[in-house]
């Protein structure tokens, strides 16, 4: 394969569409050599093929507002890959979707559900339609409309949707809805339906438990224990509360929590009062921390800084993207961390990454550490076709496994010569090589 | 001369006042109307003055709505005698109507608007032949009187001074807004003097003699029309009353004002007549010296106490009179009796021979009379003793007279306090004389609109009306502060709680505790204790969240609740004379002498729980929105909800907006995104122990901010809130979910359990329609009621909104934005300045949402720079101003950017401004002419070129703010309807 050659031709065939030539750039040049090192791939154009969408639909998304107006968007659905399994992806209603955004996302899915190991293509959709300022039947007006296009394009077994932005549990319900009349049919069609038609549980939490399951890995595979271990945690909210809950059951010391106002240093850790009074911090809608500190003396808030300053055994970023920098990075290191789990998309910056892996101390990247969440879409799908609904303990036992394998399929990808394992590199690779590895094996299609 | 003294003396017959107006066309809107009608009795009060002058046809007040019905009456009638017209009334603007009055019926103009720079701008820029005087009104009705007196003594001037050796004051002051100011305070006082004058009166025909011949007032320009009008009548005058600076010749240009001309005219003056009084007024101190030399007195313009102090010059050759019952065998006085009231407790109880001795003589029915109360002035004499079989019943006759005829008076909209006949029925009364304040006139006005539309029961098991309410009119804030000589305190430079402390020590009138004691005794639920002053919320007075407005629990205890509302109310007074009212009263060019507090007590809507008290929800609506999102349009309006107590609402913390027009759509729930971060996240509640009731500056001093986390027991609570439902990742609006409460009003915008935005819509439109002029109302809703009781909407207040009228001539096509500073499509504002050389800008690249304090601090100490050095300036930085919340801009308040001219929120990649909607400090925006615009360059919506100005050499830099200062002007022009705005580049920079 080579990249340049091939991105050439590409941007004739594609002209202008940025985002989604940047994303095919960016994921070929991460796998170059290892793909290099299969001639399979190369005579059978694996890179050629897996870089075009089967298939893309485009159409015509009509509906009649609150005020009688009739109102005109496009709907999308960009098949991009259904090498290992159904096309899976979320449908995003905003403004600013167009046929090359989707087909970025499209493209990065097709690798972010191959990691997971489950039977899970990639997929995208969606509208410029936008819910915001929208009410409630207006929305179901839209979703009845696009559905009722989109619904002759998705099935169980063909192509199922979940939410993305500007589609949540009530467009989902309402698609849903849309679908079930039209097909005569009550089928897993969506993920991320509500819990009385067919929704899976521990969702809010799966993304943290799934982050704490990973770094278990990452720990053993380094011959640590989590027990006793201090943890540096940002943010406060879904994904933090279920990593601070995981880490701390399984007996390590969570030290912070943090929110945009600054971060709290608890030195005893936390426990189950605490992590239940991260949840009553959120329900104060107030997006602030530092009350922690009033509830619970032995702790502090420290204004306006980021937890990255604490020493640390494990530094878990939860909360946004490129939270934790080039600065940030040396201070941990200072401090003598030892692991990093990146749970926020893109949480770490790229001098941040690089200063790990000069360092030589396990990180683990995002899309490998929080694929707990896009697993629990697949688990989903399978309670779905079981027509069962599993306990929290069988969704959280079946999340254990998954991130398991996740971990084991990147070292296969990422061990280097020296023994030191580049998680992000065996990420990037591992999901990129079941797909291509899937393509070989059915032919040319 | 002299011969004319004696004969006035001797009480020979001279026919003075000669010329008078019979008949008066009054131009105003229906609330101006309305106003004129019910805080002052405008009519009764021009019959009194008649009746006391004996003058027979008081004239009679025609009032139509525009311009335009004026125009269709003169052309069928055109006998009157004057016209008086306010600002808005209609499409044929005040001046082109003046004009066309002046051209087809000669007849004399005033225009009365109330002040504001905006308008005053456009009256300076305008042709104004066509008004004969103007004149500028706070809403209260004595300058009316005023204007009429003012004109009719012009009319009589020569013959009645001259040849009838009447007394006249000179008054030389060019400013309309101190002789507005001045006018009626000094025909008070002429008023009252002349009372005092008819004790001394020999005989009946002398005392005519005298009324008819109280002393005139002149007004006078100019340098050369004073003089001339000194050298006219100085043998007859009292004394001078001049500004310092004014203009030499009349209709010279304000900017040609000679500084001391008033000193000029002194010296002048005093070289005649060294004993002459003379009343030297400036906003310059150092001319008190120079008036102490020339033998003048000195009251300096912004003076806290200008009135009082006024009133004390004046009152050295003034005073009172009262009805002074006497015994007739030995003359003794054995009572007085200042009002109705006093004279029905006197006649109930002064000794038979001296009833006898006043009823026979009709002393009583004369004093009435005099006070122009003619009906009960008519029915009282026809009371002869013959009709009665004793004294006992003609005493209770006549009391009961009396006490009906006050009753007639309360039973208006505005019913006036009375200790015997106080019920819980009456909605709204008044104790005490003077203005209701703009407050009180706005929630009176709106009590009658109520009723008009029929708007109190339209909706089933939904009563809307306003709180019960007693206003304490602006009379007892005088008193109080003369009687505690609280003058001399406000005169120091004292700190708030200083301030407060002083006057929380002294006494509130007895008069008024006792009205205040009847008025407890029916009240069962917490007081709103609010303020309502005389400049507060009246037309085009940005006022609003100046003041203070107190809380007080009810008590069983009604000595407890008397002490607690009385603290309430000198706490409210207080509140004129903090740092932070003076200084807003500063920058908006009102002076505090002429403000003067009246006060509402109101019942507080909502239900008790848990020792706290709050309503179920509170909101505030404009019936213009500035900010329209979607398919909204401006006119529909804009409303924002809170749960709890308004003040939240009102201090611009968070809550949920919506449209009246679209209910359904709320911007803030249409996401959980948006749902979860955007809602309000603390409830205010009334905390009803006693005890938290502190004295303080602080009027939320016992007030609870709950977090919501608390909220969820309150029954109020199920109404305005849905439920996070966290498995399932969406609202719930199940009322039986449990888990984090959001604040999405869901039940009553989507499921319509009560009819809010239909109510709201209504009233806006109601309010708009009759004050003809966009209106902010404010309101408290309780859900919380037993079943089969009817729902509650309290409507809190109304006020109008500055809406910039002439501002459509501004041709976006021919506009360039390329050649722009600074250009935006979302704007609200008010036509061109060309007189801005000053930018100050927050360097983007040093701000942060977490030093947003900091930057006010900074800011605060530039304005304050910028005031003394006497500059205003264009504003930029990343929005939203004036949010309470750090977190969401800049947290300034009106103080800290009182001298900026346009403000421009400004986003940067990290900080989108959404545009601010905090109701009061946009309420200031818009009626001080601030220009505003929002703007986010960096995703392609407006222009701002700050590598331009930082290309500029800084007139200051701090640490977050810069500012650049331009030799030529910078051509701004905002047009709020079009939505843009443009802040040029200088010429030379031009692409």
């Amino acid at each position: 394969m080579n990249v340049e050659k091939l991105m050439l031709e590409l941007e004739q065939r594609h002209p202008g569409e940025s985002e989604y030539l940047q994303a095919v750039r960016e994921v070929l040049t991460t796998v170059e050599e290892a793909y290099n090192q299969h001639p399979e791939f190369e005579t059978n154009k694996i890179a050629e093929r897996i870089v075009e969408p089967d298939r893309q639909f485009t159409f015509k998304v009509t509906w009649v507002d609150d005020l009688g107006q009739v109102q005109v968007n496009t709907g999308y659905r960009v098949q991009f890959n259904n090498a290992i399994g159904p096309y899976k992806g979320g449908l995003r209603f905003h403004p600013s979707v167009n046929p090359s955004i989707l087909k970025f996302l499209g493209f990065e899915q097709i690798f972010k559900n191959a990691l997971t190991t489950l039977p899970m293509g990639g997929a995208k959709g969606g509208s410029d339609f936008n819910p915001k300022g929208k009410s409630d039947r207006e929305v179901m007006r839209f979703c009845q409309a696009f559905m009722t296009e989109l619904w002759r394009h998705i099935g169980p077994e063909t192509d199922v949707p979940a939410g993305d932005m500007g589609v949540g549990a009530r467009e989902i319900g309402y698609l849903y809805g849309m679908y079930r009349k039209l097909a005569l049919e009550n089928t897993g069609v969506l993920t991320g339906k509500g819990m009385t038609f067919g929704g899976s549980l521990i969702r809010p939490e799966a993304t943290g438990f799934g982050a704490v399951y990973f770094l278990v890995q990452m720990l053993a595979k380094q011959g640590m224990d989590i027990r006793g271990k201090r943890i540096a945690i940002s943010g406060f909210g879904n994904v933090a509360w279920g990593a601070a809950k995981k880490a701390t059951e399984l007996g390590a010391k969570v030290v912070t929590i943090s929110g945009p106002d600054g971060y709290i240093y608890d030195e005893a850790g936390l426990d189950a009062e605490k992590i239940d009074y991260m949840l009553e911090l959120r329900a104060s809608n107030n997006d602030i921390v530092a009350p922690y500190a009033e509830q619970f003396p032995g702790s502090k808030f420290v204004a306006g800084r980021k937890p990255w300053e604490v020493a640390v055994d494990i530094a878990m970023p939860c909360a946004t993207q490129n939270e934790l920098g080039g600065e940030d990075a040396k201070q941990l290191l200072a401090n003598g961390v030892q692991i990093v789990a990146e749970v926020s998309n893109m949480g770490c910056r790229p001098e941040a990454i690089e200063a790990f892996l000069a360092a030589k101390i396990p990180y683990g990247p995002g899309k490998a550490v929080n694929a707990g969440g896009v697993a629990t879409s697949g688990l989903e799908m399978t309670q779905n076709a079981q027509k069962l609904n599993w306990t929290a303990e069988e969704v959280d036992a079946k999340l254990h496994q998954i991130m398991t394998s996740i971990h084991t399929a990147c070292l296969e990808y990422g061990t280097e010569a020296d023994g030191y394992i580049n998680y992000m590199k065996g990420a990037n690779i591992a999901g990129f090589m079941k797909v291509a590895k899937s393509m070989v094996e059915q032919g040319i299609l | 001369m002299k011969q004319a003294i004696e004969n006035y003396h001797s009480g020979e017959r001279y026919r003075f006042m000669k010329y008078r107006i019979h008949r008066i066309l009054l131009v105003c809107s229906s609330y101006d109307g309305y106003i004129l009608e019910e805080d002052g009795h405008i009519e009764s009060q021009i019959n009194r003055e008649y009746m006391e002058l004996n003058l027979s046809n008081p004239p009679a007040l025609t009032r139509v709505s525009s311009t335009r019905e004026a125009l269709e009456l003169l052309e069928k009638d055109s006998s009157f005698d004057f016209i008086l017209t306010m600002y808005h009334v209609g499409e044929v603007d005040v001046f082109t109507f003046g004009k066309l009055v002046k051209e087809r019926w000669q007849i004399p103009v005033a225009l009365m608007t109330p002040f504001s720079k905006d308008i005053y701008r456009r009256i300076d820029e305008r042709d104004r032949s066509g008004l004969d005087y103007i004149f500028c009104w706070h809403g209260n009705t004595d300058l009316i009187i005023a204007i009429i007196k003012l004109i009719e003594d012009k009319m009589n001037a020569e013959e009645d001074i001259l040849q009838g050796g009447v007394q006249a004051i000179l008054l030389v002051e060019d400013s309309i807004r101190f002789y507005s100011t001045y006018l009626p305070e000094l025909y008070k006082m002429l008023l009252q003097q002349n009372t005092e004058f008819l004790r001394d009166a020999f005989n009946e025909q002398q005392q005519i003699l005298r009324k008819r011949a109280r002393p005139k007032v002149l007004l006078a320009t100019s340098y050369d029309e004073a003089v001339m009008l000194y050298e006219n009548y100085k043998q007859n005058l009292l004394g001078v009353i001049s500004d310092v600076g004014f203009v030499i010749h009349p209709n010279d240009p304000p900017e040609s004002e000679r500084l001391d001309a008033g000193i000029e005219l002194c010296r002048h003056i005093k070289r005649d007549n060294p004993l002459m009084p003379i009343l030297l007024q400036s906003s310059q101190i150092d001319f008190r010296q120079t008036a102490n030399t020339l033998g003048a007195g000195f009251i300096a313009k912004n003076s806290k106490t200008l009135l009082l102090e006024l009133q004390d010059f004046i009152r050295k050759e003034f005073a009172f009179g009262d009805f002074i019952f006497k015994d007739p065998a030995t003359g003794r006085e054995v009572g007085r009796a200042k009002d109705l009231l006093q004279m029905q407790e006197m006649i109930a109880t002064i000794p038979d021979a001296a009833f006898e001795y006043h009823t026979s003589q009709n002393h009583l029915s004369k004093w009435l009379y005099s006070r122009g109360l003619f009906p009960l002035a008519a029915k009282i004499r026809k009371h002869n003793k013959s009709l009665f079989s004793s004294t006992d019943e003609h005493r209770r006759s006549l009391v009961n007279a009396i006490r009906d005829y006050r009753t007639l008076l309360g039973q208006g909209v505005v019913a006036r306090f009375d200790t015997e006949t106080y019920t819980d029925a009456v909605a709204f009364a008044r104790i005490g004389e003077g203005s209701l304040g703009g407050k009180a006139r706005g929630l009176a006005f709106m009590n009658s609109m109520l009723i008009k539309h029929r708007q109190y029961d339209k909706y089933p098991g939904v009563r809307i009306l306003i709180p019960r309410s007693v206003v304490i009119a602006t009379e007892f804030f005088d008193d109080f502060i003369r009687e505690n000589g609280l003058s001399d305190i406000l005169a120091q430079e004292l700190s708030d709680e200083e301030i407060l402390a002083e006057f929380v020590a002294s006494a509130i009138p007895q008069r008024l505790q006792e009205a205040l004691r009847t008025y407890l005794s029916t009240v069962r639920t917490p007081l709103a204790i609010r303020s309502s002053s005389k400049l507060e919320d009246s037309h085009f007075q940005p006022f609003a969240g100046i003041y203070s407005t107190y809380m007080v629990p009810y008590t069983p205890n009604r000595a407890q609740m008397l002490r607690l509302v009385l603290r309430a109310i000198k706490s409210v007074y207080a509140s004129v004379y903090f740092a932070e009212s003076r200084a807003y009263i500063q920058s908006s060019q009102n002076l505090i002498s002429e403000e003067k507090m009246a006060v509402i007590l109101q019942e507080v809507c909502g239900s008790e729980q848990e020792g706290l008290f709050m309503p179920t929800l509170s909101g505030v609506a404009r019936s213009i929105n500035y900010y329209p999102i979607g398919d909204e349009r401006a006119e529909d309006g804009v409303c924002n909800v809170a749960m709890g107590l308004g003040k939240l609402v009102v201090d611009g913390g968070r809550t949920l907006r919506f449209s009246p027009a679209y209910p359904q759509r709320v911007l803030q729930t249409s996401t959980p995104e948006l749902a979860l971060r955007e809602t309000q996240h603390e409830v205010l509640a009334l905390d009803l122990n006693p005890a938290a009731f502190r004295s303080s500056i602080d009027d939320a001093v016992n007030l609870r901010r709950l977090r919501m986390t608390e909220i969820a027991p309150l029954r109020h609570t199920k109404h305005v809130t849905s439920v996070w439902d966290r498995d399932n990742e969406r609202i719930s609006d199940s009322p039986f979910d449990q888990g984090r409460r959001i604040i999405t009003f869901n039940n009553i915008l989507k499921y319509n359990t009560f009819p809010l935005a239909e109510i709201v819509a209504d009233l806006l439109h109601i309010g708009a329609e009759e004050m003809r002029c966009p209106v902010e109302i404010e309101f408290a809703v309780n859900l919380d009621v037993p079943t089969g009781q009817e729902q509650i909407f309290n409507l809190l207040q109304i006020r109008p909104i500055i809406d910039n009228q002439d501002n459509r001539s501004i041709d976006w096509a021919k506009v360039q934005p390329e050649q722009a500073l600074i250009y935006g499509e979302q704007a609200l504002g008010i036509g061109r300045m060309s007189d801005l050389h000053e930018v100050v800008y927050i360097k983007s690249e040093h701000f942060s949402s977490l030093v947003t304090e900091r930057i006010a601090e900074e800011l605060l100490a530039l304005n304050l720079r910028m005031q003394q050095e006497g500059r205003s300036y264009i504003l930029v930085g990343p929005g939203r101003w004036g949010s309470s919340d750090p977190f969401l801009g800049v947290p300034v308040k009106w103080t800290h950017i009182s001298e900026a001219k346009v403000i421009v929120e400004c986003g940067i990649p990290s900080f989108v401004v959404d545009p601010s909607q905090g109701t009061h400090f946009f309420q200031n925006v818009t009626s001080l002419g601030v220009g505003y615009l929002t703007i986010n360059p960096f995703r392609g919506e407006g222009i701002f070129r700050q590598e331009w100005l930082d290309h500029h050499e800084a007139h200051y830099e701090g640490e977050f703010l810069r500012w650049v200062h331009f030799e030529e002007p910078l051509m701004v022009a905002i047009d709020g309807r079009a939505n843009r705005g443009i802040v040029m580049l200088p010429d030379a920079e031009k692409k």
